[in-house]
């Protein structure tokens, strides 16, 4: 730690002191990175899962550099959990460079080695990513080599996967393929109709030391991949399939595993529309077929549900089942013109969203053999035929509209089913609820606004009915806002509850700093101008952000 | 470990001289993607030397779509006014990506939009937070960034473009 502080200050004479003329003899190049640092203190608080801890305060912090000069790029993360903030994994815990590579790129050639992200087509058989504010990072530490040329792009990986502080036992090697088929035919390079296709392999190798089954060390993954655009149309299809994987998520059965992920769009001045389709059977891919929850995932399987952004319609977010999934959904944007009867000075938008999601249908192998039994092929499924249980649905619709130049108005309404079983592990009732918001700015000033969002959530189920207000006030980079959510409780129970919240903070230019006091649930808050996903707190904390 | 150790100090050594070469940023080289599929390299990104706005938002990222919005309804004015240009760069993943080109044409958005769904663009921009906006002039050079919207930053935002325009130094602003 004293190392680290000692270079932060080594880092910062330097810059303070920094002479340009000495610079250009080295040949110049670049340095960016960005910084962020959270710590919390804990009050004493045993119902929101953050409680009082040893330390008495929590930080989680990183800074990250990248250099670069001409085709040569090096960066680096430093990151820190002292200790990990609570709702974070307590893996976490500890310091050090959690990301570091050397990189070469020229107009055909990219060569990195180190730590990288990578994705093929929507991530279906691999995805690495990092998610900082959600304590999620699977990033891939090996060597990569994408080669370009006027149609096609290739690339080629080896790698193992980052494990908190380790990485993941298994083996990833991977190639893909992307091919634009516009680039193929010079007759084709201005054709409206444009096409994409892509392929890719991904292999896991993880040894078998498992003193019951005979399990297949090399499991391979395949994805083909299509994209169709002409004029307002476009079309996607991808189809994944994965041969037998034995593992912990699917109680070691011997089925292969398939995905079809698809979807339809159209759009044209002021209106859009879009539906997608999903069907995923058996699919979980991770680097260790021990690991379950959100450990070395090497596959990525969305789902297809809306994010939401305020924090009630947040409450019963959908988690995607990589196993067993059927979704569908529609999505219809509209804009009524300006100065129209209905649509007033500016135009009002309009935003509606269906989502369902349901479990794919399963039927016994042959008469001795139970569904999921380990050890065996564990089901047969039919393509078409929907499961019986039903995850979840959300419907919503949300209209936006400015007043006057002063005046800008939301309201939603949202309808959401949530199954508890299947998104949260236990047996509780499945929740129905409605959700209700009105979101208003007011600037009363170029640079002065005051805004209102009002949220209330009803239900039986659960936790019971919930209602949020929150005023917020901006003034150029200051931002000050008061949160109050309220919890009635379970019908016929009197354990209501309160979480006051106020937070106040200034941005400049790309760096912003917010304090802030109170109770706060797990979720997503929008305030001061941007949205953070936080953990469950309560107490004092601070919050540093900033690029440069 | 020892290797890591002794890396980690190179790379130091390289920082620390790199950090004595002043205030410059180039746009980074990195490839996005249009909406019609198209693999775009960041280096093409261009408005016959005039400044371009870039701006990283996502389809589920509230202050980043009303910014945007805002933007809609003056950007006729500020392209006759400067000449500028806003490109938007979705961070959507392939959960939200397809939700990008219907509301871009479904607020009747006039800008150009790429998406940055495995984030190398966003990384090497340092985005942490979005919205996260940037100010190029028209030789490439990043000149002034900003994070977060509220009402009354755009009013910030093309005060910095008129500037640039005239020829002022805005780094320091």
């Amino acid at each position: 730690m004293k190392k680290y502080i000692l270079i932060i200050i080594v880092f910062g004479l330097v810059q303070i002191y920094s002479n340009k003329t000495f610079s250009q003899t080295l040949g110049g190049g670049e340095v960016h990175g960005s910084f962020q640092a959270d710590a919390q203190y804990y009050n004493q608080d045993t119902t929101i899962g953050a409680d009082k801890i040893p330390e008495a305060i929590a930080v989680n912090a990183f800074m990250e550099m990248r250099y670069t000069n001409k085709n040569f790029e090096a960066g680096m993360r430093y990151e820190l959990f002292m200790p990990q903030m609570q709702g974070y994994d307590s893996r976490w815990k500890g310091n050090g460079f959690g990301y570091r590579y050397l990189r070469y790129k020229n107009e055909r050639v990219d060569v990195t080695a180190g730590n990288f992200y990578e994705q093929f087509g929507s991530g279906m058989i691999l995805r690495s990513y990092q998610e900082w504010n959600l304590g999620f990072d699977n990033s891939l530490d090996g060597v990569r080599v994408k080669y370009k040329m006027k149609a096609l792009t290739i690339t080629g990986l080896v790698a193992k996967q980052r494990y908190y502080w380790d990485v993941g036992p298994g083996l990833i090697r991977g190639v893909d393929g992307q091919l634009s088929f516009n680039d193929l035919f010079d007759k084709m390079a201005d054709s409206k109709t444009r096409l994409f296709f892509g392929y890719s392999f991904v292999s896991r190798y993880q040894s078998d030391l498992d003193p019951i089954y005979k399990l297949p060390e090399n499991v391979a993954a395949e994805a083909a991949r299509m994209e169709l655009f002409r004029g307002r149309f476009h079309y996607k299809l991808e189809v994944g399939w994965k041969i037998n994987d034995p593992n912990a998520s699917n109680n070691m059965i011997y089925k292969g595993g398939n995905a079809v992920i698809t979807e339809l769009g159209y759009s044209q001045k002021g209106f859009g529309f879009t539906l997608q389709a999903e069907r995923v059977d058996n699919m979980d891919f991770r680097s260790n077929r021990a690991s379950t929850g959100f450990d070395l995932p090497v596959g990525y399987i969305p789902a297809m549900t809306r994010q939401h952004a305020y924090s009630l319609a947040a409450m019963y977010p959908y988690a995607s089942q990589a196993n067993s999934q059927m979704g569908l959904q529609a999505t219809l944007i509209y804009k009524i013109k300006k100065k129209s009867t209905l649509g007033g000075k500016y135009g009002t938008n309009i935003n509606i969203n269906y989502s369902i999601a349901n479990s794919i249908y399963k039927e016994k192998v042959n008469d001795t053999i139970a569904i999921d039994q380990p050890g065996t092929l564990g089901y047969e499924s039919n393509f078409f035929k929907v499961g019986d249980d039903l995850y979840f649905t959300d419907f919503n619709i949300k209209i936006q509209r400015k007043l006057s130049r002063k005046w800008n108005v939301s309201l939603m309404y949202m309808n959401v089913f949530y199954n508890m079983f299947i998104n949260e592990g236990h047996a509780e009732p499945n929740v129905h609820a409605n959700i209700f918001i009105g979101d208003f700015w007011w600037k009363f000033k170029p640079y002065n606004s005051l805004h209102l969002e009002l949220q209330a959530l009803a239900t039986k189920q659960d936790e019971g009915n919930w209602t949020s207000a929150m005023l917020e006030y901006n003034n150029r980079g200051f931002f000050a806002a008061v949160i109050m959510l309220f919890n009635q409780g379970e019908a016929g129970q009197s354990n209501s509850s309160v979480y006051p919240f106020i937070t106040t903070g200034y941005t400049r230019k790309a760096t912003r700093i917010s304090v802030s006091y109170g109770k706060q649930r797990e979720g997503i808050v929008c305030v001061g101008g941007v949205c953070r996903a936080v953990p469950a707190s309560n107490g004092f904390a601070l919050s540093i952000n900033s690029s440069f | 470990m020892k290797n890591i150790q002794l890396l980690t100090m190179l790379f130091a050594t390289v920082l620390l001289l790199s950090f004595t070469s002043g205030n410059k940023s180039t746009l980074p080289k990195v490839d996005v993607k249009s909406l019609d599929g198209k693999i775009v390299s960041t280096s093409t990104f261009q408005n016959d030397g005039n400044p371009i706005i870039i701006s990283f938002w996502a389809t589920w990222c509230k202050p980043c779509v009303h910014e945007l919005n805002t933007i809609a309804e003056v950007y006729e004015d500020w392209q006759e006014e400067t000449g500028v240009k806003l490109i938007a760069i979705s961070v959507d993943n392939s959960r939200t990506s397809g939700g990008v080109m219907p509301m871009v044409n479904g607020k009747d958005w006039d800008y150009e939009v790429y998406l940055d769904e495995n984030g190398d663009f966003k990384r090497a921009m340092g985005v942490n937070v979005v919205p996260h906006t940037f100010l190029v002039d028209g030789k490439g050079n990043i000149v002034w960034q900003h994070t977060s919207f509220t009402e009354g930053s755009e009013l910030e935002l093309i005060e910095m473009v008129k500037k640039l325009k005239n020829g002022e130094d805005i780094s320091g602003e």
